[in-house]
C-alpha cells in the first residue's frame, strides 16, 4: 500500500498520535463530553487508524464542460471564439473569463489540462468517469464513491457515506454496482430541504415494534424463494430507520449556517449544494457529489457558458475558501470535472460538440499541491501536448490521496476479481 | 364493492378465446406459438435435468397477469370471482379481457415512455414527456403495429406540444449521433454508441457503420418555434432542407452572401463611414443589421460595441467558413487524428442490411427510408429486440441481458424460442397485444418463483424471477389497495397539463421509485428514500389510519372478528390468503398491543412496507 505523508502530518490532534480532530470530535459527540476515559481514547485511536477521516467532494458538470470556456482558455486563437482569459491569484495561470472567483482560489487548485479518453457518448463516458471502467454490459462496476465509502467510510455513522446532491438526470447508471445496495449513492434532489420523509410518523418505540412485525411476516415470502430480496430489504429498512432517528440529520439543514456563510456560497442551488457538501463532510460523510446540469452546449455555447459558469463559480470558490479557513481542506479532496471536453472547432450553431481526446479538470485538497498546472494542450486545443492523464491515472491519484489500495480486488458476480482501479499511475506531481 | 363488470369481462373473454386462434392467423396464433415456446424450453430443461418450478395458482396468476397487463394488483372481488370460475380456459380468457382494458394501454404507454425518457439528455425533454406517454398509449389502445409506432417516432416533425411522437427526437434534442445510438439501442437492441468514437471493442461494428446510421439524421433540428424567446416551451422539429435543391442553395449560400454584401474582411472598407477603423450597427446597411448584431454578440472582444477588422475576421470565419455539421446537409465522421478538419463525408446506410437511400433525398425521405429498412422483414433485429424487451418485462429476465445489448456476438438463452416469438410478431404485423398474449399463455410465464440456483450455469426460466414493481404500477396499486384519493396529495390541481403532471402524486412516485426499464432486474435495488417514503410519508401514514375516512377504518368496521379482518387485509394487500403461521404471528402481536386499531395499523404498515408487496412475483 502506498503511504501518503499527508496522513501523518494531519493525523494528530491534541497530542494523541493517530487521532484526528474530526475523529476526536466524532468520538466526543458519541460518548458525551467528560465521559471519555483513557480506554475510550485508545479505542477511538484504533478506529481512526482504520478510517482515515478523509472525504471527497466531486463537483460534477453533467454534459461535458468546454475546456476552452473553463480552465484551458486559448485567447487569441480562432478556436477560442469570443472567450477571453483572466489572471488568477497564481502568477502565470490563466482561466476563462467566466471564473473570477475560482481564479482567486487558484493557489489551492491544481489544474490538469491533458486529460484524455476515448468515450464521446454521455452515458458511456459518465459511467467511465464514475467507475474508472468503460461499460461492458456484462459487469456493473461500482462507482468510485461506493468503493471509497466501502473502504474508508465510517460504518458507525448513521448518515449514508455516499451522498449525491442535485438532479440525477443522465446519472441513473451511477450506483454501487456489484457491491450491493448498501453502498449506493443517497440522492438529495434539493439541498434546500432536508431529505424527505425523515420525520418519524410514529414514536420510535412503535416503529421498532412494527419493523419487528414486518420482519416476522416476511418469513413466508423469504421461504417461497425470495430470501435474497428480503435480506436486502431488511438491511435497507435498518439503515432508513437509523438515518431517520439520527441527530446527525441536522447536517442536511443548511439554514443552520450563518447568513454570512450562506451568502458566500450564493443563492442558487449549486452553491447551496456545495454548502451542504461541507456540512456533510463535517458530519462524517465520506464521498459527496454535487451536480450541475446543462453543460452539453452543442449550440449557443458562449452564451450558455456565461449562465452555467455564473452558477458554479461562486459555490466552487466558496467551498475551497471555506474548507481552507476551517482547516478541513487537507482532509477533503475537491474535484471539479465532467464526462469529457468539447471540440476545438466551433460548429455552425456557435456550439461545441463532444470531445474526449483532450479535456481539463481541477483538483484541490486532500494533500494536492495547488497553484499548478499539470499537462497542457496544443495551441489550437486539439490534442494533448504533454503529460497525458488517463481516467485510471486520475482514479489512482484519488485513491493515493485517500490511502485506498487500488490493487484490492472485489469479486464481480461473474466470479472475475476486479481491482478498484485497473492499471493507472498516480499523477505524482499533484502531491509534490 | 362488488364488481359484476369483471365477471362479465371474463365471460366475454371466454367467448373471445375460441376466436383467439383465428384472430391472429392460424400458424402463428398466440396459443400455438406459446405452446411452441414451452416445447423448446421444456426440452432444453429436460436435457439439462432441471425440474421446472410448478405452475402458479389462480390467485398467483391473477396477481401476476394483472400487474403485467393492467399495471395493478387485483381486488379481493376479482380474486374471488376468478378462483371460483370453473371454466377451463379462464386464464387465456383473462389475458384477452385485460388486454382490452384502458389500463393496458395506460400501463404499457408508461413503459415505452420510460424506455425513451430515462436516456433523455436534456431537461427540455420534460416538455414533451407527458405528450409522449399519451401518444404511445393511444397507439397501443388501437394496437397499431410496433413497426408503425417506430416509424412515427423516427419520422416525427412539427410542434412538440401537439405531438407526442416527437418524443424520441426531442429526448436527444435532434442530435444526429445521439439519435443513431438510441435508434439502435431501442429498436435493434444493439449498443452502437461506443463506435461513435472508436471501433467497437467486442462486437463487430465499425466507426463508419455508426456514422452511416447518424447520417440519416443530420437534416433535422429542434428549433424554438417562431424563433422567439417568448416561450421557453415552444419547440418544433424542423427539416432544414426540404429538398435536395434547397440543399444545393445552402451550400452556395456563402457565395451569394459575399456577392451581395462583400466578404466580411472588406466590410471596414465598405461601411466604416466615420473612418475610425471600426464599424458600429449604425454604419451597416439595414439588411445586415441582424447578422451584425449576432457578430457583435459573439465577437466584440473589447466590448466597445464596435467591430474592428480583426474582430470581424475572427467572428466571420467562425460563423461562416466552418462546416455546419448539424442542422444542414450532411453528416461528417470526425477525423480523430485531425479534429480541425471537417472530417469524412458519410452517406446514410443501414448497417444491418447495407441498404441506402438516394443520396439526394431530403430529411423526411431519409428518415422514412431508415424506418423502412429498420422495420423491413429482412432485418431480424427489429422483432427480436421487441420480443426480448417484452419478455423481460413479463418474466423479469430477457433471453439476452441487458435487453438493449443483444449482439451481434452474444448468444441468447433458447434462441429458437426467441426466434419463434419474433417470427410470430412479424406474421401478426407486430401487434403488441399478440405478443403479450403469446407470452402470458406460456407455461414458462406461469411458473412459481423459487430460490435461484447459485450456479450461473443453471438454465434460465425454470422458475419465475421476482422483480421490483415499476413506479407507476406501485402507484396504481397503492391507490387501489389503500383507496387513496390522489388529488388530495397533488401540489396543484389547475394549470397546464404539463404542470399538473409534474406536480401529481404519480410524479412523486416516479421520482422516488422510478428506474430505467432497460436495467436488468437484479440491478434494480431499493433505496433509502423509497423506504423512508413508505415508512414515514404523510401520503402513506394518513391512509393506513384505523379511524376516519380510510380503507382500514371501513374494513375494521365491517369485520369485528380479528381473524376475518386479518384475512381480508391480506387478500387486499397481498392478493392471497394468509398462512396459518402468519395468523399466529399477528395473533401474538395483536395481544401485545392494547388497541385493536393500533395493532391493525401496524399490520397494514408492515404489509405495505414488505418485500412481497413491492415485488412482482
Amino acid at each position: 500500500m502506498k503511504m501518503n505523508p499527508i496522513h501523518h502530518q494531519h493525523s494528530t490532534a491534541d497530542g494523541y498520535p493517530g487521532l484526528s480532530r474530526r475523529g476526536f470530535l466524532r468520538g466526543v459527540s458519541a460518548a458525551g463530553i467528560g465521559s471519555l476515559g483513557l480506554l475510550d481514547l485508545v479505542a477511538l485511536r484504533a478506529e481512526d487508524l482504520q478510517k482515515k477521516g478523509m472525504s471527497v467532494i466531486v463537483l460534477w458538470m453533467q454534459g461535458g464542460p468546454s475546456q476552452f470556456e473553463t480552465f484551458d482558455p486559448k485567447p487569441g486563437h480562432d478556436n477560442s471564439g469570443p472567450t477571453e482569459a483572466i489572471k488568477t491569484s497564481v502568477e502565470g495561470i490563466q482561466v476563462a473569463q467566466h471564473w473570477p472567483l475560482v481564479a482567486e482560489q487558484m493557489k489551492d487548485i491544481a489544474l490538469i489540462r491533458s486529460m484524455t479518453n476515448r468515450e464521446g457518448n454521455h452515458q458511456r463516458a459518465t459511467y467511465q468517469l464514475h467507475t474508472g471502467y468503460a461499460p461492458t454490459g456484462s459487469v456493473k462496476h461500482p462507482s468510485l464513491g461506493s468503493l471509497v465509502s466501502k473502504e474508508i467510510g465510517d460504518d458507525d455513522n448513521e448518515l449514508p457515506q455516499f451522498v449525491a446532491i442535485g438532479s440525477s438526470r443522465g446519472l441513473s447508471g451511477i450506483s454501487a454496482g456489484f457491491l450491493g445496495v448498501g453502498y449506493d449513492p443517497f440522492s438529495v434532489s434539493s439541498p434546500e430541504r432536508p431529505p424527505e420523509n425523515t420525520r418519524l410518523a410514529v414514536e420510535p418505540g412503535r416503529l421498532g415494534r412494527a419493523i419487528g412485525l414486518l420482519d416476522e411476516l416476511e418469513g413466508e415470502f423469504s421461504r417461497a424463494g425470495a430470501s435474497d430480496r428480503v435480506r436486502e430489504h431488511r438491511a435497507l429498512y435498518a439503515k432508513a430507520k437509523r438515518l431517520a432517528t439520527s441527530k446527525r440529520l441536522e447536517a442536511f439543514n443548511i439554514s443552520r449556517e450563518s447568513e454570512k456563510t450562506r451568502e458566500l456560497y450564493g443563492d442558487d442551488s449549486f452553491g447551496k449544494g456545495c454548502l451542504l457538501a461541507r456540512r456533510l463532510v463535517e458530519a462524517g460523510v465520506t464521498y459527496i457529489e454535487v451536480r450541475s446540469n446543462g453543460w452539453d452546449t452543442h449550440n449557443d455555447n458562449f452564451e450558455r457558458i456565461k449562465t452555467l459558469a455564473g452558477g458554479v463559480d461562486r459555490g466552487y470558490a466558496a467551498l475551497i475558501a471555506d474548507l481552507r479557513d476551517r482547516g478541513m481542506l487537507d482532509r477533503t479532496m475537491v474535484l471539479w470535472m465532467g464526462e469529457f471536453g468539447r471540440t476545438p472547432r466551433i460548429n455552425g450553431r456557435t456550439g461545441r460538440d463532444h470531445y474526449p481526446r483532450v479535456f481539463n479538470l481541477a483538483i484541490s485538497g486532500g494533500g494536492v499541491k495547488g497553484g499548478q498546472v499539470i499537462g497542457s494542450s496544443t495551441d489550437d486545443g486539439s490534442r494533448g501536448k504533454d503529460r497525458p492523464v488517463k481516467v485510471e491515472d486520475l482514479f489512482s491519484s484519488v485513491c493515493y490521496a485517500l490511502d485506498v489500495d487500488t490493487d484490492k480486488e472485489h469479486n464481480s458476480p461473474l466470479g472475475r476479481p476486479l481491482k478498484i482501479v485497473d492499471g493507472g499511475e498516480t499523477v505524482t506531481e499533484l502531491f509534490s | 364493492m362488488a364488481k359484476p363488470g369483471v365477471f362479465f369481462a371474463v365471460l366475454t373473454g371466454l367467448l373471445a378465446v375460441s376466436a383467439v386462434g383465428d384472430l391472429f392467423g392460424d400458424d402463428y396464433s398466440s396459443q400455438r406459438v406459446a405452446a411452441g415456446v414451452d416445447r423448446i424450453i421444456g426440452a432444453a430443461l429436460k436435457a439439462e435435468k432441471t425440474e421446472p418450478a410448478p405452475v402458479i395458482s389462480d390467485e398467483e396468476f391473477l396477481r401476476r397477469v394483472s400487474l403485467d397487463l393492467a399495471g395493478h394488483t387485483p381486488s379481493p372481488e376479482d380474486l374471488a370471482l376468478f378462483s371460483l370460475d370453473p371454466a377451463v380456459a379462464k386464464r387465456s380468457a383473462m389475458v384477452v379481457s385485460l388486454l382490452s382494458t384502458e389500463e393496458y394501454s395506460e400501463t404499457w404507454g408508461r413503459y415505452w415512455r420510460d424506455v425513451i425518457a430515462y436516456r433523455a439528455q436534456d431537461q427540455r425533454f420534460g416538455i414533451v414527456r407527458e405528450q409522449l406517454r399519451r401518444w404511445v398509449r393511444d397507439q397501443l389502445a388501437e394496437d397499431r403495429g410496433w413497426d408503425k409506432i417506430a416509424t412515427d417516432l423516427l419520422t416525427a416533425t412539427g410542434d412538440i406540444n401537439d405531438n407526442g411522437q416527437t418524443g424520441l427526437v426531442m429526448a436527444q434534442m435532434g442530435e444526429a449521433n445521439e439519435l443513431a445510438a438510441e435508434t439502435s439501442r431501442i429498436f435493434l437492441g444493439i449498443q452502437l454508441q461506443c463506435a461513435q468514437c472508436h471501433d467497437h471493442p467486442y462486437d463487430r461494428w465499425k466507426r463508419e457503420e455508426f456514422h452511416q446510421l447518424a447520417a440519416f439524421f443530420p437534416r433535422l433540428r429542434i428549433a424554438r418555434k417562431g424563433g422567439t424567446e417568448a416561450s421557453q416551451r415552444q419547440f418544433e422539429i424542423v427539416a432544414t432542407d426540404s429538398s435536395a435543391r434547397n440543399f444545393q442553395r445552402q451550400q452556395s449560400g456563402q457565395g451569394n452572401f459575399t456577392e451581395r454584401y462583400g466578404a466580411p474582411d472588406t466590410w471596414i472598407k465598405r461601411y466604416d463611414r466615420n473612418s475610425d477603423g471600426t464599424i458600429s450597427s449604425r454604419e451597416v446597411p439595414r439588411a445586415l443589421a441582424g447578422l451584425f448584431g449576432r457578430f457583435l454578440r459573439a465577437g466584440d472582444k473589447d466590448k466597445d460595441r464596435h467591430l474592428s477588422a480583426g474582430e470581424i475576421k475572427a467572428v466571420a470565419s467562425m460563423a461562416m467558413s466552418r462546416p455546419r455539421t448539424r442542422g444542414t446537409g450532411e453528416h461528417y465522421m470526425p477525423d480523430l487524428e485531425n479534429p480541425q478538419s471537417r472530417g469524412t463525408l458519410v452517406h446514410p446506410e443501414f448497417f444491418v442490411t447495407s441498404q441506402a437511400p438516394d443520396e439526394r433525398s431530403d430529411d423526411t425521405d431519409r428518415r422514412k427510408a431508415l424506418a423502412g429498412f429498420l422495420t423491413g422483414k429482412d432485418n431480424p433485429w427489429f422483432a427480436r429486440a421487441l420480443v426480448n424487451r417484452v419478455w423481460k418485462e413479463m418474466l423479469g429476465k430477457g433471453f439476452v441481458e441487458p435487453v438493449d445489448d443483444m449482439g451481434p456476438d452474444r448468444s441468447p438463452d433458447y434462441p429458437e424460442a426467441l426466434d419463434l416469438l419474433a417470427e410470430g410478431c412479424r406474421e401478426n404485423d407486430y401487434s403488441l397485444k399478440w405478443l403479450l398474449s403469446a407470452i402470458a399463455l406460456t407455461e414458462t410465464y406461469q411458473r412459481r418463483i423459487r430460490e435461484p440456483s447459485p450456479s450461473p450455469e443453471a438454465p434460465a426460466f425454470a422458475a419465475a424471477t421476482c422483480s421490483r414493481m415499476s413506479a407507476s404500477k406501485l402507484y396504481r396499486t397503492i391507490v387501489r389497495v389503500l383507496e387513496l384519493r390522489p388529488e388530495r396529495f397533488s401540489g396543484r390541481s389547475s394549470g397546464s397539463s404539463y404542470r399538473r403532471s409534474r406536480n401529481s402524486l404519480e410524479s412523486s412516485f416516479e421520482r422516488i421509485f422510478g428506474f430505467d426499464p432497460s436495467t436488468p432486474t437484479e440491478d434494480v435495488a431499493g433505496t433509502i428514500p423509497q423506504a423512508l417514503f413508505l415508512m414515514n410519508s404523510p401520503v402513506i401514514t394518513s391512509a393506513i389510519r384505523s379511524r376516519g375516512d380510510t380503507m382500514l377504518a371501513r374494513l375494521l368496521g365491517d369485520h369485528s372478528d380479528d381473524r376475518i379482518a386479518f384475512g381480508e387485509l391480506y387478500l387486499r394487500v397481498f392478493s392471497r390468503r394468509p398462512s396459518e403461521r402468519e395468523w399466529e404471528i399477528f395473533g401474538k402481536y395483536r395481544k401485545s398491543v392494547a388497541s385493536r386499531g393500533e395493532a391493525f395499523e401496524d399490520l397494514l404498515w408492515s404489509l405495505v412496507n414488505s418485500t412481497e408487496f413491492l415485488s412482482e412475483r
